[in-house]
């Protein structure tokens, strides 16, 4: 019996999975590659005389370094060598499969092409034409449909010819004068190390070189021409190379384009039309900054009148249960100042924060957020994130749980690891109720500037803290950006309405659990010892702020704050509400804030300094779950809370010593 | 005769929305200027200023297209305006919303005519254009 290895490979979701099921049936082995928490599928199929073994590789959109699961998909090609890859292409979207093709073609590995999914092509029109792709690319084509399990036979025949044909030989790109002389030194170089040149094909190393790829240049060492191959690459700009390079294949697919399908170019339809408009290079950022615009002027100026009658409810509630005059004193207590209290500094703000996820999902059913990524790229790049991390951070602005959780659109480790570690940055809503109290009451002339300026260094300290993590945590380059456009659509009211409802279910749960306990919690230390004044120093509330006031003195916070910033992680909306305990005078809003200007240890300036304390600190618990959850390290959630608590820290200091000196003691 | 027509509508709009934004921007920075802008309904605000400034310069970037026949004029168009009264109805909404918490909350009068800021009556005659011209445009999006 005779025995080949075929590797299927292809671009995620294009049935490459279906195909090796088809084939292998029961006969599959599952377990990771080598060194990496990347599946590795392999089974055995056989045709007459042969035993096929077939490797499942991860999908790809293109063979750089940029992923795991490239490098992972590239090295085995290269280090493994199958006796055939099959090139498993969705013929639905047929010109996007081409980029990975040219990689493989310049690989100079037997190939062969399965036009996959190729009923539902034909369904929609789309004519490929086989003989043509095979006279044009040289590579062999075989109509399959994974699903139904047609074509696979002749598939495994014509990769069994495949791998008999010899010889095979290296499908050259020509990237114009300058690089193609570059190409030519660099291979020559390679070529003179006969070892590196036997493993790797010069031509193929070089170009990945010239693009910068890390993962090519640690193949290089301890080989004698690695001197040279540096010195050559010194003399050239990677970014610059690797964005012609991708232009000269994308040339070349698009002039091969028309000759293998005559249905594959397409005229412009609307959505095409309107992304010239909102991707354009000079009005894509504005247009993204005034479309946010507009979105917060109607989460906040919208919402007023729905909180102002939940504030109402809430202080009806209070009153109606103070009159009472119900038995007993302690039950009553924990109901006024413990439950509606508590509750109610949370509850006022679910208009805004359902308000800004409907208008979020509106802008993501429009299909504009995955235009505002792209938009944002070029920026994005520049603090060394993806263009896709954007939206998480967007997220992030009304809660940081779902935002963590969007990161999951992140391919890249690194890039997804450093988006969770500072999408904490991003005011939440829950930070909201804290900066309207603070800035209401010691900035009541600026309170809008205040407020903004908070979310300004929240931004800000995310952008710089993404920065130093690329810089010396987890160095290396962001992934290129590589997303499918949505076509625009016109969101519908109620799909946005469920898409709303799902995300801020999320917040309501929390408002009712993890919120409500720390409500009881806050209400039980403000109580007891029973007979104490309600959150008086004799409470046990008091007892633990002044353990830690010491911590918080250098911050000029007092005691209380020291509290409220404790019952702060459990959830940010509770530092209001222990506040409100902690100066008895419970919920309400122009109370407390009263109640603050009169201390004579609160002024302006602790005031914001308390504001970015509480806006920088730490990550609520929940965040802190969903973090532990999504990197599935302690280590990474320890160094979330660690490193937020020392910002804030570090900041506040700042603030508390050079605001007086820089503004004359406001 | 229609293109003629967007042409023109596209630059009086440009500099419509350019003048008011700028108008509001300025405000913002000199009082004397927001007491006579205020007469106008004009408001000191310079954030809405530069959201009109951006609608004015997709408006604009569509005459210069239309006017060179070059690259897709109608395009920038249809987006502007849409644009247009994307942003109307947000200014009309927000205004609505502060009117409807001083009366039914505040105990206060509010007078209907505050709603007509730049950001709403600029939006009209676009959402208009829009219907008209860009209804096809516009049925070729399919729902989500």
């Amino acid at each position: 019996m005779k025995k080949i290895r075929i590797a299927l490979a292809g671009n995620p979701n294009v049935g490459k999975s279906t195909i090796f099921n088809a084939l292998t049936g029961s006969r599959q082995h599952v377990g990771n590659w080598p060194g990496v928490t990347v599946e590795k599928k392999s089974g055995y199929a056989r045709l007459g005389e042969y035993e096929i073994e077939i490797v499942d590789l991860p999908g790809t959109y293109s063979l750089t370094a940029y992923s795991v699961d490239e490098v992972v998909a590239r090295d085995y090609i290269i280090d493994e060598k199958p006796d055939v890859v099959v090139h498993v292409v969705d013929a639905t979207n047929f010109e996007r499969n081409l980029y990975l093709t040219t990689q493989l073609m310049e690989l100079g590995v037997p190939l062969v092409m399965a036009l996959n999914m190729s009923d539902m092509a034909e369904k929609s029109g789309t004519m490929i034409n086989r003989s043509s792709i095979k006279k044009f690319f040289e590579i062999p084509v075989v109509r399959t449909i994974g699903s139904k399990g047609e074509g696979l036979n002749e598939l495994l025949r014509t990769a069994i010819n495949e791998s008999e044909t010899s010889p095979h030989h290296e499908h050259a790109i020509g990237y114009g004068d300058a690089i193609e002389r570059s190409i030519s030194e660099i291979s020559a170089a390679i070529s003179s190390d006969p070892a590196l040149a036997a493993r790797y094909p010069p031509r193929w190393l070089a170009i990945r070189l010239l693009e910068g790829d890390g993962n090519a240049q640690e193949k290089l060492k301890g080989s004698p021409a690695e001197q040279k191959v540096l010195s050559l690459l010194q003399q050239c700009d990677p970014d610059q190379a690797e964005a012609e390079m991708a232009d000269r294949r994308y040339e070349v697919i698009a002039a091969l384009l028309p000759q293998v399908c005559t249905t594959c170019v397409k005229e412009m339809n609307s959505s095409d039309i309107i992304d010239q408009v909102i991707t354009n290079r000079y009005l894509g950022i504005p247009i993204f900054l005034a479309l946010m615009w507009g979105a917060f002027q109607l989460t906040f100026a919208v919402a007023t009148p729905f909180m102002t009658a939940i504030d109402e409810l809430f202080a009806y509630c209070a009153a109606a249960l103070a009159e009472s005059g119900a038995e007993p004193a302690w039950l009553m207590s924990l109901l006024g100042d413990g439950i509606i209290g508590g509750l109610g500094s949370v509850i006022i703000f679910l208009p805004n924060i359902f308000i800004l996820l409907f208008l979020l999902s509106l802008l993501e059913d429009s299909g504009y957020l995955a235009r505002a990524a792209f938009v944002m790229d070029r920026l994005m790049y520049a603090i060394g994130l993806p263009g896709k991390s954007f939206i998480p951070m967007l997220i992030g602005f009304g809660c940081n749980v779902p935002a963590i959780m969007a990161t999951r659109t992140i391919e890249d480790k690194n890039d997804r690891l450093i988006t969770i570690l500072i999408n904490p940055f991003m005011s939440c809503g829950a930070r909201l109720p804290v900066f309207v109290l603070l800035a209401g009451a010691f900035f009541p002339a600026n309170a809008g500037n205040v407020v903004f300026l908070l979310y300004v260094i929240g931004i800000v300290v995310a952008i710089a803290s993404a920065w130093l993590f690329r810089k010396i945590i987890l160095p290396g380059k962001p992934a290129p950006f590589l997303m499918e456009m949505p076509p625009y659509r016109l969101p519908t009211f109620f799909t946005s309405v469920r898409h709303m409802w799902d995300r801020g279910y999320m917040y309501i749960r929390k408002a009712g659990g993890i919120i409500l306990a720390g409500a009881l919690i806050v209400w039980f230390l403000a109580t007891f010892p029973y007979g104490v004044e309600y959150g008086s120093a004799g409470s046990y509330a008091g007892m633990l702020g002044h353990l830690l006031q010491p911590l918080f003195a250098p911050l000029g916070f007092d005691w209380k704050i020291a509290v409220a910033l404790l019952f702060g992680f459990i959830a940010k909306e509770i530092v209001v509400g222990s506040l409100g305990a902690l100066y008895g005078t419970g919920e309400d809003e122009g109370t407390l804030s009263a109640a603050l200007m009169a201390d004579p240890s609160f002024g302006p300036v602790t005031a914001f300094a308390l504001m970015v304390f509480v806006l920088l600190y730490m990550p609520c618990v929940a965040a802190l779950a969903v973090i532990k959850k999504e990197t599935g390290s302690w280590k990474w959630t320890l160094f979330s809370v660690g490193y937020g608590i020392a910002v804030a820290y570090i900041l506040a200091l700042v603030i508390v010593h050079a605001a007086p000196v820089l503004v004359g003691g406001i | 005769m229609t293109s003629t027509l967007k042409t023109t509508f596209s630059a009086v709009f440009g500099i419509l929305y350019w003048l008011s934004g700028l108008t509001m921007i300025i405000s913002a920075l000199v009082p004397a200027l927001a007491e006579s802008a205020g007469q106008f309904m004009i408001p000191a605000d310079p954030a809405a200023g530069f959201v009109l400034c951006v609608v004015g310069t997709v408006f604009l970037f569509a005459y210069r297209r239309l006017t060179a026949g070059t690259g897709n004029g109608q395009a920038y168009l249809y987006v502007a305006m849409g644009l247009s009264l994307v942003f109307g109805i947000v200014a009309l909404l927000s205004i609505l919303a502060v009117g409807a918490d001083l009366v039914l909350f505040g105990g206060e009068s509010w007078n209907p005519v505050q709603i007509l800021v730049p950001m709403v009556w600029l939006a009209i005659l676009p959402a208009i254009g829009l219907y008209t011209w860009g209804r096809e445009f516009v049925g070729n999006l399919t729902g989500a």
